[in-house]
């Protein structure tokens, strides 16, 4: 659907939906409609919708209802449940009024006590929350999903047919699937639109009961973040935030404002209705649909849950998607489940992610406004001092990107781009004659650009360099860095002669296709930095000699990367040896290593020999063993269970060594949870003590496996 | 039915020719038709004529007696319709070696006389032989030995019933001299062992051993500073054959850095796989220039980066463990990791580049560069083949 208003329009309309909602919801029921309020996001909304209900998120943010709920509830219990029970019973809340039944979960202690009360003077149906996330906690919550569908059946006089809780379904994955790409645009760098805007467009959604619109609305005002965003209509570059914790919405909205206000922009939210809970759907695909339900919500990563390790995977995987700078956590006062939480988060958030972390205790009262603001400040700005250090043109950054350039074999071309991207410095260099042979930036500048033009020439009058310097940048820096690329330029014309007759070695090419080499071979020789000398190709091979060290391979590696930019073949560098005896031999291993690098199906196209080490060795190895075995007890018993429990012990272990005994990575590499992964470890620790093992002892049972998986034709990869 | 006297003319001409042994027993064979085989103290055919070679096929194809052979010719005395004549060859007052004779019946005492001529003749064969070994064994010692190391060891199971025996293979090399004297230290440590000798090492077989006796055997050998390659514990007897072969590969291990007495398993036995290796650096010439510079840098500077690096990577990059591993403390090693990273340019903390540099490391350090010259390493090893 093509949004026609402007966004800030749709936002704001988006949060008055709450509002509006009033209005619908009493035309709903004047139809006779149902009316189903929940509090939490463990109810499956699925239900009451496939129940011909009207399911609505009952008011709970708000301060002003305290006071009443106060009266009857201790003052220290949190403030979500104590507005949620005083909008209740003050009947403040229009939604409320209209509501025919309540669904309640057994989540927090606060929350089961409140629908206890609230059962005086409402219907409210309580489903059994399993405390964990485990097996037996799913096959429990199945049965609650079971139970409350029919209790809604006996209680709205309906029957949920499969076709209708499939239809609901799969319409709230539609809504779902919306809201998740509509949160996604905030992985754009700068941010599009205000987190704040998001949230608004998040919490408004729930309140629109239009619900089969609802996913070509929220597709729609992507459309047009996006668009915008390509016309370049964004926010500026902010600290990017990730606020976790308890639930966000009304009152407590004052931190995603004190966070944007200060100069932050909140990317994501993890939270029960943040964006990890909106990008996992209802399996709809399975014979078990209340199953799947069962299964989608019981996901959901809330600290009343033990243990709660869903939470720090997914916050691990929001901060890297979402390119995260830091992350706030919301503890709502009295919610004791998320302040213990607290410590494992800060623990992660900075020694794994090595991100500043703030946690902000809060209500839903004003009193403490104006000190969230000067907390959060303080926190935003630290982030933009650590940030713009990173970003300040530091001369010795320059020196190490000229350096370390230059050590690489990369181009001019390379180096100066390097250099234009981190100062922000056209430049570029001319030969003798004047022709410009690498540039960057240089498109920046035109005629109308207010830029000083400065021109420094080779200390041997053979070319020059020429910068430009932009409105904002020092010309001091300028200067420096233009002497940066002179002695640079004198040091390498210095290393060139110093070299040539230390290391006269041997190197050979390797190709797939002759006219790769033939193009390659010209290039050499018109070349005048490259000391070698190649000798015509050989059919697929060149020999190339007076290779002078590794500078000199390096520049071959660099003119070979350029010659192969358009070609479809492959090129494989040797590596460069002192012996011509060992000619003949060193040939055939490079002819070896080039079928090796064949089979992996490596998309490089200039293959570097230095890359295939290991797996020339484990081939090696295992060719001269031939069907020797290299056994290992421990592998034999892995194998069996394998054989006989199908749990993938061997490729675990593998992987697990592979990744230098890192659940994290190895679960990443096998595509695994990191909970189906642990009782694997732990059985292997069982069987040979694995995590209890020196380094030198993994990586010798490593080689020992890859030298069977080579021997089983299994391949290295 | 032959006369003796033409032996002694068919033992003088094959004294002219190259194969001296197999000359007379394929001449014998032809005159006598009698089956000869001369048999070495330690139950390797030396030669043999085609008619030995039809009755025992299976030892003539390994060279040597096979356990089911030896049970033939030295416990039944006779094979399908022939009879066998076993004359032993005495160097001193030991048994250098056998001469087989596999005959007819009727001539039975021709043969026999026949079998002390060639003992007679061939001693200083068999005595050439006997020199290459230094252990003085039965040749039944031997046999069981050879099985286990050379054949299947499989056959042996039927002496010993016990499933859960375990067992412990040790290499002895004979240049590290005294090697009886060794034996007998390690017998003091453990009684029960089998052994076999090649030409330049002695394997033990330790056996009857429970896993309780496992980590005090370690433990003595190591404070015993008996000098050997020995492996882990292990419970399937006819693994004797694979341990022999990477006990021999930590034998070839090289390590300038450190004098490892006992030789682990499980700490060389990386080392001595990478042995088969050696010919991609000794023949191929393969070589790398970061690596190289690191190793000129160490000796320009008296430094330790490359021990360092190799000692890092083999602790799975871990800083802690390496720290530990080296001695040294973890900002010491946080310094040559820097300095290391700017001698190779390159990240050794990605897990791909991490890789590839140990496995040059190791194959650097198996061919043994600078610490053996490349023909003893061939002459010993026979590894360093073409690159197919």
């Amino acid at each position: 659907m093509k949004i026609v208003q402007e966004l800030p329009e749709v936002f704001r309309e988006f949060g008055e939906q709450r509002r509006k909602s009033f209005l619908e919801i009493k035309e709903y029921k004047d139809k006779g409609i149902p009316v189903v309020g929940m509090y939490c996001a463990y109810f499956p909304p699925e239900l009451a919708i496939a129940a011909g209900a009207i399911p609505v998120a009952l008011c709970s943010f708000a301060d002003e209802t305290i006071p009443a709920a106060e009266k009857v509830m201790p003052k220290s219990m949190c403030p979500l449940v104590k507005s949620s029970y005083g909008f209740a019973v003050t009947d403040k809340c229009p939604l409320f009024h209209f509501t025919d039944l309540v669904i309640g979960e057994t989540t927090c202690d606060g929350k089961k006590k409140m629908y206890e009360m609230m059962m005086e003077f409402k219907a409210v149906h309580v489903m059994e929350l399993p405390n964990s996330q485990s097996e037996r906690g799913y096959e429990f919550w199945k049965k609650e999903v079971i139970r409350a569908k029919e209790y809604l059946e006996e209680f709205f006089h309906v029957v949920i047919t499969e076709k209708m809780i499939r239809d609901a379904v799969h319409l709230n994955n539609q809504i779902r699937t919306s809201l998740k790409n509509l949160c996604e645009v905030m992985k754009l760098d700068p941010a599009p639109v205000s987190g704040e805007d998001i949230q608004r467009m998040v919490l408004g959604s729930k309140y629109r009961f239009d619900f089969q619109t609802t996913p070509e609305i929220v597709a729609g005002v992507r459309d047009k973040i996006l668009e915008e965003y390509e016309q370049g209509k964004k926010l500026d570059k902010r600290v990017r935030i990730l606020v976790t914790g308890c639930p966000v919405g009304g009152d407590s909205l004052k931190v995603i404002r004190a966070i944007e206000k200060n100069g932050g922009v909140v990317v994501a939210t993890e939270n029960c209705s943040g964006v990890r809970a909106l990008s996992t759907m209802v399996e709809e695909d399975t014979d078990d649909i209340y199953g799947a339900i069962a299964r989608k919500y019981l996901s959901t990563g809330c600290s009343i849950m033990t243990p709660n390790d869903n939470r720090i995977e997914l916050l691990s995987e929001i901060i890297d998607e979402y390119h995260v700078d830091g992350v706030v956590e919301v503890i709502l006062t009295g919610c004791h489940s998320t302040g213990a939480e607290s410590f494992y988060i800060r623990k992660f958030v900075n020694e794994e992610k090595h991100l500043p972390y703030i946690a902000v205790d809060t209500d839903y009262s004003n009193a403490d406004h104006g000190q969230i603001s000067t907390r959060l400040a303080a926190f935003i700005e630290m982030i933009q001092a650590e940030n713009s250090e990173d970003r300040q043109v530091d001369i010795n950054c320059c020196y190490k990107i000229v350096l370390s350039g230059s050590n690489a074999g990369n181009s001019e071309q390379d180096i100066l781009r390097e250099i234009w991207e981190y100062t922000g410095i056209p430049i570029g260099e001319y030969d003798k004659h004047g022709h410009l042979t690498a540039s960057a930036g240089f498109h920046q500048i035109t005629p109308e650009t207010e830029a000083r033009k400065i021109e420094k020439e080779y200390p041997d009058r053979q070319g020059k360099f020429v910068a430009y310097v932009m409105p904002g940048i020092s010309a001091k820096t300028a200067e420096q860095l233009m002497d940066i690329l002179l002695k640079n330029y004198s040091m390498k014309k210095q290393f060139l002669q110093g070299v040539t007759s230390e290391y006269p070695d041997y190197l050979w090419l390797i190709a797939e296709n002759i006219g790769d080499l033939e193009r390659i071979h010209s290039a050499l020789k018109q070349d005048d930095g490259f000391q070698g000398i190649p000798e015509l190709p050989d059919g697929k091979k060149m020999f190339v000699s007076r290779i002078q060290g590794k500078e000199d391979r390096k520049r071959l590696i660099s003119i070979c990367r350029k010659c192969m930019r358009d070609s479809d073949g492959r090129i494989l560098v040797g590596n460069g040896f002192g012996d011509v005896s060992s000619k003949e031999e060193n040939c055939k291993l490079q002819e070896r290593v080039m079928r090796i690098a064949r089979e992996r199906k490596e998309r490089e196209k200039v293959r570097l020999i230095e890359n295939y080490y290991h797996e020339l060795a484990v081939e090696c190895i295992s060719e001269r063993m031939e069907q020797e075995s290299v056994y290992l007890e421990e592998l034999e018993i892995i194998n069996k269970e394998e054989l006989e429990k199908g749990k993938e012990l061997y490729d675990t272990l593998y992987w697990y060594l592979r990744m230098k005994r890192n659940v994290a990575s190895t679960a990443a590499k096998m595509k695994l949870h990191r909970n189906t992964l642990l009782p694997r470890i732990a059985r292997l620790n069982e069987i040979m003590e694995v995590d209890a093992m020196e380094g030198a002892d993994c990586e010798r049972i490593l080689l020992i496996m890859e030298i069977e998986r080579r021997q089983n034709g299994d391949g290295g990869n | 039915m032959f006369e003796i006297e033409n032996c002694y003319k068919i033992i003088f001409e094959a004294m002219l020719e190259t194969s001296v042994l197999g000359c007379i027993a394929e001449g014998i064979d032809q005159y006598t038709n009698a089956g000869v085989a001369f048999v070495s103290g330690t139950g390797r055919i030396l030669a043999y004529s085609g008619l030995w070679s039809n009755l025992f096929p299976m030892s003539v194809e390994k060279e040597h007696l096979i356990l089911e052979d030896y049970e033939i010719i030295f416990e039944k005395e006779g094979i399908s319709d022939r009879y066998l004549c076993i004359t032993t060859v005495y160097s001193g007052r030991m048994a250098a070696g056998y001469i087989v004779l596999a005959y007819e019946k009727e001539e039975k005492e021709i043969i026999q006389e026949l079998g002390t001529i060639l003992a007679q003749n061939v001693k200083r064969y068999f005595e050439e032989e006997q020199r290459q070994y230094v252990l003085t064994q039965s040749l039944r010692e031997h046999m069981i030995g050879w099985t286990l190391f050379e054949d299947d060891a499989s056959k042996m199971t039927g002496e010993k019933n016990c499933p859960e025996e375990k067992y412990i293979a040790a290499l002895l090399c004979k240049k590290d001299g005294r090697i009886e004297e060794t034996i007998a230290r390690l017998r003091n440590i453990w009684g029960c062992m089998y052994l076999y000798e090649e030409k330049e090492e002695v394997f033990l077989l330790l056996y009857r051993l429970t896993n309780r006796d496992v980590s005090a055997i370690y433990e003595k050998i190591g404070a015993e500073k008996i000098k050997c390659c020995i492996s882990e514990v292990f419970s399937k007897i006819y693994l004797c054959k694979s341990r022999k072969n990477i006990l021999k590969r930590m034998a070839l291990a090289r390590e300038s850095r450190t004098i490892a007495v006992m030789r682990r398993e499980k700490e060389w036995s990386m080392q001595g796989l990478y042995t088969y290796t050696a010919s991609l650096i000794e023949k191929a010439g393969l070589s790398d220039y970061s690596v190289d510079r690191l190793l000129l840098e160490d000796e320009k500077n008296h430094t330790e980066l490359y021990h360092t690096l190799k000692t890092y990577l083999l602790c799975e990059n871990n800083v802690t463990v390496a720290a530990k591993a080296l001695h040294i403390h973890r900002n010491t090693l946080v310094y040559r990791l820097k300095q290391i990273k700017e001698c190779l340019e390159t990240d050794v903390n990605d897990h791909v580049i991490s890789r590839e540099l140990l496995a040059f490391i190791m194959m650097n350090d198996a061919s043994g560069q600078g610490i053996r010259s490349k023909t003893d390493y061939e002459d010993c090893t026979g590894v360093a083949g073409s690159i197919s």
